[in-house]
C-alpha cells in the first residue's frame, strides 16, 4: 500500500497547492476532454508544457510523479502494444502472420502513451496539491446543478467526505486484522487460487462488522450533535475564488481553443 | 523456549523519503516461563517489538533467536509458518479479528489452520473455552451476539487453542471494566502458572506489572530505556516522572508520603509492602507531629 503514490496529498505551500480545488477539477475534467481533440505533435508538445508548469509550480519532485506511474505501467504497456501490432496502415514497416508494425500503428501507439501519461500526470497533480477534503468540497460545489434533476447533492457531499476520511482509517484496520488472522495461522499469500480466496474471509467479515460498528456510532455521534440533515447547514469550511484562479481558467482555456483547432 | 533479540533495528518504509526509525539496536532476553510486562509511552515501539516475537515483521538490522528458529532480514515468509503457532500474539482489541459462524468454530479455527482434525480441533476448542469461562450454551452462538467481555474472551480463546508456549499480548484489558480486567488478569496468571507459559505483556496499568511481572522492560523512543524486576524499574520514582510514565498507585501514594517527611529505603511496591515500611515510621511520627 505505501506504494501507492496516486491519491495521496503531498503537504506544500505551492502556487497550485494555493488554487481553488473547483478550478482543479474544472480543468481535470476539460484537460481530458482536450487530449482527445489533439491532432498533430504540436498540441501534444503544448499540451505537455502546460502540464510540465503545473508540476513545476507545484513545487513537488517530478520524481513523486513517476513512481506515481509505476503502477500503471503494465496498463499503457498492454494498450500500446496493441495499438502497435493490430493497427493495419498503408506503410507497412513489419510484417509477421497478422501481427503487422505499420506507421500508423506506431504514430497511434506514441499517442495513446502520450495521452495516457499526460492524464496520469495531470491527475496526480490534482490529487497530490490538493486535501481530499477540498476535493470533496469543490465537487460538492460542481455537482450543485444536478438539483435540478432532483439528486440529494449535500447526501452525496456528505458520503463522499466521510469516505475520504475513512479510507486511512479502514486500511490501518485492515492491516490490523490481517496480522491478527496470520498470527492465527492464515496464510494469505500462498496456495492455490481458491485457497487465497478462501484466506480472505476471515479478513473480510471482521472488517464488514468493524464497518457497521463505525457507521452505527457515527450515526449516533452525528444525531446527538444535532445533525437532521443536510438542508439548511451553515458552513465552516468555504471555498474562495480569487483572481489567479481566473486568470489560470482563462488561460487554460485559451491553450485548449488554440490546440483544438 | 527462549526469546532473544541481538541488535535489534527496524525501519519503517526503508528506502523512501518517509522512513522513520521504529526500534533502535534493541538487546532483550524473554526467558522461558518468565513474565514480563513492557510499558513505555504511546509510539515508544512497543507494538514494533511486540510483532518480532512472532516474525510477523522480520528486523532490519539484526536478528532475533525464538527457540531455534533465528529470524534474520533475509528470512523467508515459509520458515515462519510454524512459529505463529508456538508464539500465540493477543492483539488490542482482539474481538475484531472474530468471524466464524459460531463461537466454537472460531475457537477451532487456528488449530485447524495448524492441522488438527475437525474433531481434534472442537475438542481443543471446548477445552479452551472452558478455560477462559465460557458456557457451554454460548458454544453454538454467532460470536457478534456476545457482550463486549464474552467477546474479548472468545477472541482470547481463539489464541490460546494455538496452546502457544509463548503468549504475547498487546493491552488484553483495554476497555474492560474493573471486574473484567481482573478476571482476565487472573486467567493470564494462571495459565502462566499452571502451564509454564511464558508471557509477554504490553501495558499501561502499572500495577499489573506490579503483581504479576517479574521482569518490566521501559521502551523509549524506539530503545530500551531500562531493564528489571519491577522493584529495580520502579525504584527511581523520579525518573519514571520524567518519562511520562505513569506510578503504580502504591508509587503515588509513597511519593506523597516522602513530601510529608517519610522515609523509605526500598521503593515498596504492594500495600503490604507499604504498610511493614511505614507502621515503624508512624509510631515515631507521633511525636514528630
Amino acid at each position: 500500500m505505501d506504494k501507492l503514490i496516486f491519491g495521496r496529498y503531498y503537504p506544500g505551500d505551492s502556487f497550485v497547492h494555493r488554487l481553488d480545488p473547483r478550478l482543479k477539477l474544472i480543468v481535470n475534467i476539460l484537460f481530458i476532454v482536450v487530449i482527445f481533440f489533439l491532432k498533430n505533435w504540436y498540441d501534444y508538445l503544448i499540451l505537455g508544457s502546460v502540464v510540465l508548469l503545473g508540476v513545476i509550480f507545484s513545487g513537488v519532485s517530478i520524481r513523486f510523479f513517476l513512481k506515481g506511474l509505476r503502477p500503471m505501467l503494465w496498463l499503457i504497456l498492454f494498450t500500446v502494444i496493441l495499438q502497435l501490432f493490430f493497427t493495419s496502415g498503408e506503410t507497412v514497416y513489419w510484417q509477421w502472420g497478422w501481427l503487422v508494425i505499420s506507421r500508423e500503428g506506431l504514430i497511434n501507439a506514441t499517442y495513446i502513451a502520450l495521452r495516457f501519461l499526460l492524464i496520469i500526470f495531470m491527475s496526480t497533480l490534482l490529487t497530490l496539491t490538493t486535501q481530499p477534503l477540498a476535493i470533496a468540497d469543490g465537487l460538492e460545489y460542481l455537482i450543485r446543478p444536478l438539483k435540478a434533476i432532483k439528486l440529494p447533492v449535500n447526501d452525496v457531499a456528505l458520503m463522499l467526505s466521510i469516505a475520504l476520511r475513512f479510507v486511512p482509517k479502514l486500511m490501518d484496520e485492515t492491516t490490523k486484522i490481517m496480522n491478527a488472522q496470520r498470527a492465527r495461522g492464515v496464510d494469505f499469500n500462498n496456495g492455490s487460487l481458491f485457497k487465497r480466496v478462501k484466506a480472505l474471509i476471515p479478513l473480510l467479515i471482521p472488517l464488514m462488522m468493524s464497518s457497521l460498528d463505525i457507521a452505527t456510532d457515527l450515526t449516533t455521534a452525528m444525531i446527538s450533535r444535532g445533525y437532521r440533515d443536510g438542508e439548511g447547514r451553515s458552513r465552516f469550511r468555504i471555498l474562495k475564488w480569487r483572481q489567479r484562479d481566473s486568470w489560470t481558467l482563462l488561460g487554460f482555456v485559451i491553450v485548449s481553443i488554440a490546440v483544438m483547432i | 523456549m527462549d526469546i532473544t533479540f541481538e541488535h535489534v533495528d527496524y525501519t519503517y518504509q526503508p528506502n523512501s523519503p518517509l522512513a522513520t526509525l521504529g526500534l533502535k539496536d534493541i538487546n532483550l532476553t524473554f526467558k522461558s516461563g518468565s513474565y514480563t510486562a513492557i510499558i513505555g509511552q504511546t509510539g515508544s515501539g512497543k507494538s514494533t517489538l511486540l510483532q518480532h516475537l512472532n516474525a510477523l515483521i522480520r528486523p532490519s538490522a539484526g536478528r532475533v533467536v525464538i527457540g531455534e528458529q533465528v529470524v534474520t532480514p533475509a528470512t523467508k515468509n515459509k520458515e515462519l509458518y510454524h512459529l505463529r503457532r508456538r508464539v500465540g500474539l493477543v492483539f488490542q482489541f482482539p474481538e475484531s479479528q472474530l468471524f466464524e459462524e459460531t463461537v466454537l468454530k472460531d475457537v477451532a479455527f487456528a488449530p485447524k489452520n495448524f492441522g488438527k482434525s475437525e474433531a481434534e480441533a472442537n475438542e481443543i476448542a471446548r477445552e479452551t473455552l472452558r478455560l477462559v469461562g465460557i458456557d457451554e450454551q454460548l458454544e453454538d452462538k454467532m460470536p457478534f451476539d456476545l457482550s463486549g467481555g464474552q467477546m474479548r474472551r472468545v477472541a482470547i480463546a481463539g489464541v490460546l487453542a494455538m496452546q502457544p508456549e509463548v503468549l504475547v499480548l498487546d493491552e488484553p484489558t483495554a476497555g474492560l471494566d474493573p471486574i473484567g480486567r481482573e478476571q482476565i488478569m487472573q486467567l493470564f496468571e494462571r495459565i502462566h502458572r499452571e502451564r509454564g507459559i511464558t508471557i509477554i505483556l504490553v501495558t499501561h496499568q502499572m500495577d499489573d506489572v506490579v503483581s504479576y511481572a517479574d521482569q518490566a522492560v521501559v521502551m523509549a523512543h524506539g530503545e530500551v530505556a531500562k531493564v528489571g524486576t519491577p522493584a529495580e524499574v520502579f525504584a527511581d520514582l523520579n525518573w519514571l516522572t520524567a518519562h511520562n510514565l505513569e506510578l503504580p498507585s502504591t508509587g503515588r501514594f509513597v511519593q506523597r508520603l516522602q513530601q510529608k517527611g517519610f522515609h523509605f529505603d526500598q521503593m515498596p511496591l504492594t500495600v503490604d509492602e507499604l504498610l511493614t515500611a511505614i507502621k515503624p515510621q508512624l509510631k515515631r511520627g507521633a511525636h514528630v507531629g
